[in-house]
This record gives C-alpha cells, structure tokens and sequence, in this order.
C-alpha cells in the first residue's frame, strides 16, 4: 500500500480544496465603489493636510514644472486601438449585466477591466500624477462643493432647506469656488498646463452642477410642484455664477490633452463601476440609460483619441488630412469649431489640438453629470438623465435616422403626387416638389460621401418641404389616373369640403366615392 | 522617465507610490479588517487609520520599501488595539495568555496542518471564523486569507513559528468542531422537521 504518497495526495487535494472554498468566499469580502472612493479621498485629505516636508518633496512640483509634456511624448501614448468590436460589445455586456443582477455583479474582481478597455491606454504616470496636490486640491474643493449641493437637495426634499441654511451653502459654494480660482492660480506658476486642466475638471463639476440645478427646476415647474426641488433661485444663481467665473478665468491656451485623456479615463471607469453596483434605486430602464450614456462618452473618446493620433502624424510633416468631418458633440463650441474647420482643407495642428479639447470637455462634463446622476440619489428624484445627458447617436443610428427621414419625405411626396393638386397652390407645390427633390439628392448623396451632417440637414429640410407641400395640398382627392409627375389641373367632385373654387369644367374625372353626380 | 515597470521604484515620488499601495492593498487590508472585526465601518476605519499611520512614518522620513508588510503590521496592531478596547468576552480573556508547552508540541505532531483542514469546508470556516477567539482569527486569517508565509508571520506577530503553529492547530480543531456542531443541529432540526 502507498500509504504515504496516497495519504499526502489526498491531503494536498483536500488542502487545495478547503483553500479554493475559503478564497472564493473571502474574495467576495471587499469595498463597495463608494465606500473606496471615500475612503482614498479621505486619505488624500489627509495627506493635504499633513504634507510632506520640503525636502521630501521629491518629483511632484519638480516634474510638473513643464517637463510633463517631455515625459510623455516619449512615450508611445496611444497604440491601443479602440476598436467598435469593444464598444458593441460593452453596450450589450453593460444591459445584460444589469438583467443578470446583484450577485453575479458582487462576484466580478476587476469591475472595470472588461467593460472599459480603455483603461489599458493611460500612461500609469500620468494617471497617478493626478492623484496629488495642488491638482487634487482643486477636487477636493470641487467634491466638497458637490456636497454641499447635495445635502441642501436632500433637506430640501425633506422640506427643511431654510432660507438661512439655503444662504449658508450658497456661501460655501462660493468659497470652494475661490479657493479652487485661488489654487489654479498659483498652480500657474509652476504648472500651467496643470493649471489649465485643474481650470477644466473644476469648471466641468460647475458645469454639471448648474445643468442639474437647471433642469431640476424645470421638471419642477412642469410637475406644478412643490418644496422637492432645490427651485430656490439663491443656490442656482450661486452655482451658475461660479460657472461663469470658471469659464471667464480660462485661458487661451489650451492644456495638452494627456492629462486630460487620463482625468476621463478615471472618471469614467469610476462611472462604470458605479453603473456596475448599483443595487437599489435604479430601474432597467435607467440603467439601460446610463449605459448608453457611458457609451456615447466612449465613442466621443475614442474620436478624440483618433484625432489626437493624427496630429501626431501632421507633425511628421505628412499633411494628411484627418478625417474632420464635423461630427456632431452636444456643445455648442464644438458645432462652432468644427463649421470653421473646412472639409477640404488640411486643417492646423492647432485647431484639431482644439477640438480634441472641447470634445474631452464635453466627455467630462457628462461623466460628472453621469456620476452625480449615480451617487446622488435627489439628483435621481429630480432629474431625468434622458434630459440632463441628451443622447449622442451613433454614425449607424444617424445614417438610419437620415433614411427614415427620407423616407418619409418620400412617402409625404407619394401621397402628394397621388392627389389632385389644386390649381392656386399648383406653382407652389411644383416648386416644392423641385426643391424636395433636390434635397433628398443632395442627402442621399451626403450619405455616400459619409458627410453625416450635410446629410443630415438636407435631409431634414427634404422632410420639411415635404410637409409643407403635403399640406398645401390638403385633403385634394386622389388622382386615379396614374400620371407619373405631373399633377394634372382637373376638376372633380369633391368628397369633403370643397377649398377649390376654379372649376373650369373641362375635364371630368371619375372619383373613388362620389357623393354627387357629375356634371 | 522610463521606470514603468518597477513598482516600488524610488524614482516615483512618496505620494504615488503611497496611493498606488491603496490602490493595490485597500481591498486586502480592508477584507482583513472586516474578517477581524466584524463591523463593516469600523473596518474601513481601521484601513483609513492604517494608511494615516503609515503616512505619518513616510512623513518623518523613514523610508518604506516594501508597503505590503509594513501595512499588514500596522493594520494588525490597530486591530489588536481595537480588541483591547473592547474587552471582549471572557473567553477571548481565557485565551489570551495562550501558553505553549510541552504539551502544545505534542499536538503539533500529531497532526498536521493538512489533515486538520482535509475534509474541513472553506465556506463554513469563513463563515464562522468570527466566533473564535481572535488570537485564532489573526493566524487562520493571515495564513489562508492573506496567504502569508510562516516567515511573514513570525515577523507580523512577534512570535515563533512554533507558537503560530500551535494557534493554527488549535484554531482549526475549535473551527472543526464548530461545524460539526451546526452540522449536528441542522441535522436535528430536519428531523424533528420530518417527525411532525
């Protein structure tokens, strides 16, 4: 008998598998993704307030001082590609994650990983050179601003936000507010390009912030309401004007889009966790949204990150011109800026340089909208996300958009030419009909050039003029004789109302339902 | 700039390196934590002090090349501190002057750490890990969760390997007989279930 061996082979499975139990339970022991947001920023807040001494201060300030940009450009920085495959596949994961529920959810280690490949692309230096002071002093002072706002939603849903407690936040929102300008402003000195991108994440919280407050008291006059609603015009008005400043106080130059890349890359991953947890509060529906929100945010990413590589290769000297096709963002700077940048031209390392920037900024701004939508449950009450974060759609949906609204205007044209035109809107209609075609040409001709938004507006006039022509023909009968297209001036026996008082008695046309007798 | 692949380089400033040790170890200190202690916040507490403490060491200039161990010894201390706060049940009292002698090497031999886990459920010791003592809960926690070596452990705890030894042993058999206790009830309850 092989006693030993056999006793030592059997020990070690059952070893191995009283370890396998054990660990697969105690994995599943760890910190919810707030509780370890907190927790890192409390310890940051300790670290602020118990610095290091000068002469440990070994690389923070010393690196800062201009030599960012160098460090990077050293590295090659993206040459991840984020491919569509990634994206569908992170839309239907991110649904069905959802329809799967909690527990399996619970279980996942790395919540961020397959979900956000994007995480792969940030330079690690980068992302932790964000992690400190006086950078992350200003978030600090922005995320103590978001609170305040959101402990005076909560007391306002309860119904206790006085006026007195309503001027006490307000104040504090406009003394983290200065100290954040105050703490930009000496960062300048030694970091602009920090600067710049604290000015940027700070304005973006403002920016959020404002929006909600904005539509909170729109959905509130709309639900004729009530005291639920931070509706007080102290606090928004409070919010608002910090906006303002942090816009004015921007500079010209923009940062470099590096650190901005990795200021996203942290928030939305925290974003996708958050979608990933969320237990309580959330329905299908508003899941399916948020998800979709993320998405667009990616997309608007990766698009940035297109543009970003190409400025790379303009630098090269090989003017190739980047596909700048004006893509549509949801702000208006960006609309402003792409209608400058002519389709033809090869456009200037600076002006793509700026639209990486304004697409970021958008990103931002809807990621802090998304997280606030997340972790503040009043903001949950009172908004609706559909309305805070419109949708971007994607080139697919807007190409499918465009085709059912051309559609339509065919359909509208078909019942046109179907009917009688009636003789004092004849010219009308016939130019009308001229211009509905050129427009669906000129669409349908977008579509192939995969100019989207040329397209689009063609398309969306072609639909306009063929409502109007529709009704300007009106309630006309139905030809029956089928004429191609021309519209032939007969007069019939109406049906119903009569607005065709020419009757020149020509012609006489047999109707579908004849209530009259022809004369 | 191109120490990206060694962690701990000292080419990385204090602060990163000190957050990327959150970032890499809060999970395991705070699991730890909670398998100590039981109080979800209290835990998270402990980490938060944990990592203020160690701040404060950096601070004063000492240098940390290694963040795992030096957490793991300061998280361990804190929660030791907890637990003499505390003053829990007379049974952790009773325990807490755990002598080894003669004796205890006799248990040694007898078993092995192996036999004593063969046939034993992971699940259930976890779950019920929490009714020992917690000079039993330190061992079995840092041995199986944290999966710290003999070595590490002598270091973290300030004892022999002998006497981590005989605390595994002798946590183990309590963690054994504990299931077979709740075993032995639920086989009883189902019976008196079937009776009636």
């Amino acid at each position: 008998m092989h006693e030993r061996g056999g006793r030592a082979t059997h020990e070690h499975k059952a070893m191995s598998d009283f370890n396998e139990q054990l660990k697969k339970k105690s994995d599943a022991i760890k910190l919810r993704v707030t509780e370890r947001r907190e927790l890192r920023e409390r310890i940051v807040a300790y670290m602020e307030y118990h610095p290091l001494p000068e002469n440990l201060k070994t690389s923070a300030t010393k690196r800062a001082a201009g030599s960012v940009q160098s460090a990077v450009v050293s590295e090659p920085f993206f040459t991840y590609r984020f491919g569509g495959r990634y994206l569908k596949s992170a839309a239907v994961l991110g649904m069905l994650l959802f329809v799967v529920g909690v527990p399996t959810l619970a279980e996942r280690s790395l919540p961020g990983d397959v979900l956000y490949p994007m995480k792969v692309l940030v330079n690690e230096e980068v992302r932790s050179s964000l992690a400190f002071s006086p950078y992350a002093k200003v978030e600090w002072e922005a995320t103590r601003l978001e609170r305040r706002l959101s402990e005076a939603r909560l007391l306002a849903q309860e119904g206790k936000l006085t006026e007195d407690v309503e001027r006490e936040v307000a104040e504090a929102v406009k003394q983290h507010s200065d100290s954040a300008q105050e703490t930009i402003l000496a960062l300048r000195e030694t970091d602009s390009d920090g600067a710049a991108l604290a000015e940027i994440a700070f304005a973006s919280v403002l920016e959020a912030q404002a929006d909600i407050m904005t539509l909170g008291e729109e959905q509130a006059k709309l639900a004729d309401a009530s005291s639920e609603v931070v509706s007080s015009t102290v606090l928004a008005s409070a919010v608002r004007e910090a906006h303002a400043d942090a816009l004015s106080a921007q500079r010209e130059r923009p940062a470099t889009p590096e650190r901005l890349f990795a200021l996203i890359e942290r928030d939305t991953t925290y974003a996708q966790e958050l979608l990933d947890a969320i237990e309580d509060g959330a329905t299908e529906r508003e899941a399916q949204n948020i998800a979709r929100r993320l998405a667009d945010i990616s997309r608007k990413v990766s698009r940035a990150q297109e543009l970003q590589s190409s400025l790379a290769s303009l630098e090269e000297g090989i003017v190739e011109p980047a596909p700048v096709n004006a893509e549509a963002t949801s702000s208006t700077e960006a609309d402003a800026l792409t209608a400058t940048l002519a389709v033809e031209a090869a456009p200037s390392r600076d002006s793509v340089s700026a639209e990486v920037i304004s697409i970021l900024r958008v990103a931002l701004t809807d990621t802090r909208k998304l997280i606030s939508f997340m972790t503040d449950i009043e903001v949950r009450h009172t908004v609706d996300v559909e309305q805070l974060i419109p949708i971007t759609l994607t080139d697919e949906e807007r190409v499918a958009e465009v085709n059912s609204a051309l559609e339509r205007a065919r359909g509208l044209r078909g019942e046109v030419e179907a009917r009688v035109v009636p003789d004092e809107v004849a010219t009308k209609v016939e130019f009308g009909l001229g211009e509905l075609e050129l427009a669906i040409a000129r669409s349908t001709a977008a579509l192939d050039a995969n100019a989207l938004t040329d397209a689009e507006s063609a398309a969306a006039e072609a639909e306009a003029l063929a409502l109007d022509v529709r009704a300007l023909v009106g309630e006309s009968p139905l030809e029956s004789v089928s004429e191609t297209s021309t519209t032939t001036p007969a007069t019939s026996t109406p049906t119903t109302t009569e607005p065709n008082s020419g009757v020149e008695g020509d012609a006489t046309t047999t109707t579908n339902t004849t209530t009259t007798p022809v004369m | 700039m191109a120490a990206f692949d060694k962690p701990d380089n000292t080419g990385k400033d204090h602060e990163e390196r000190f957050l990327k040790a959150f970032e890499e170890y809060g999970d395991a200190l705070f699991r730890h934590a909670f398998l100590r202690i039981s109080d979800r916040d209290r835990a998270i507490d402990v980490v938060h002090d944990t990592f203020a403490k160690v701040w404060s060491y950096v601070r004063a200039g000492h240098e940390v090349k290694n963040f795992r161990p030096f957490l793991y010894k300061v998280l361990n201390n804190l929660i030791i501190d907890e637990y003499r706060k505390a003053k829990e049940a007379s049974l952790d009292a009773l325990f807490e002057v755990d002598g080894v002698d003669e004796g205890s090497f006799q248990e040694l031999q007898q078993d092995s750490v192996e036999s004593l886990i063969a046939n034993l459920d992971g699940r259930q010791a976890l779950e019920l890990v929490s009714e020992l003592p917690d000079v039993y809960r330190e061992v079995l926690i840092l041995r199986f969760v944290d999966e710290l070596g003999p070595k590490e452990m002598t270091e973290l705890i300030e004892e022999s390997e002998n006497v981590i030894s005989v605390r595994l042993h002798r946590g183990l058999k309590l963690l054994r007989s504990l299931i077979e206790e709740r075993e032995a009830d639920a086989r009883a309850r189902r019976k008196s279930h079937t009776r009636t």
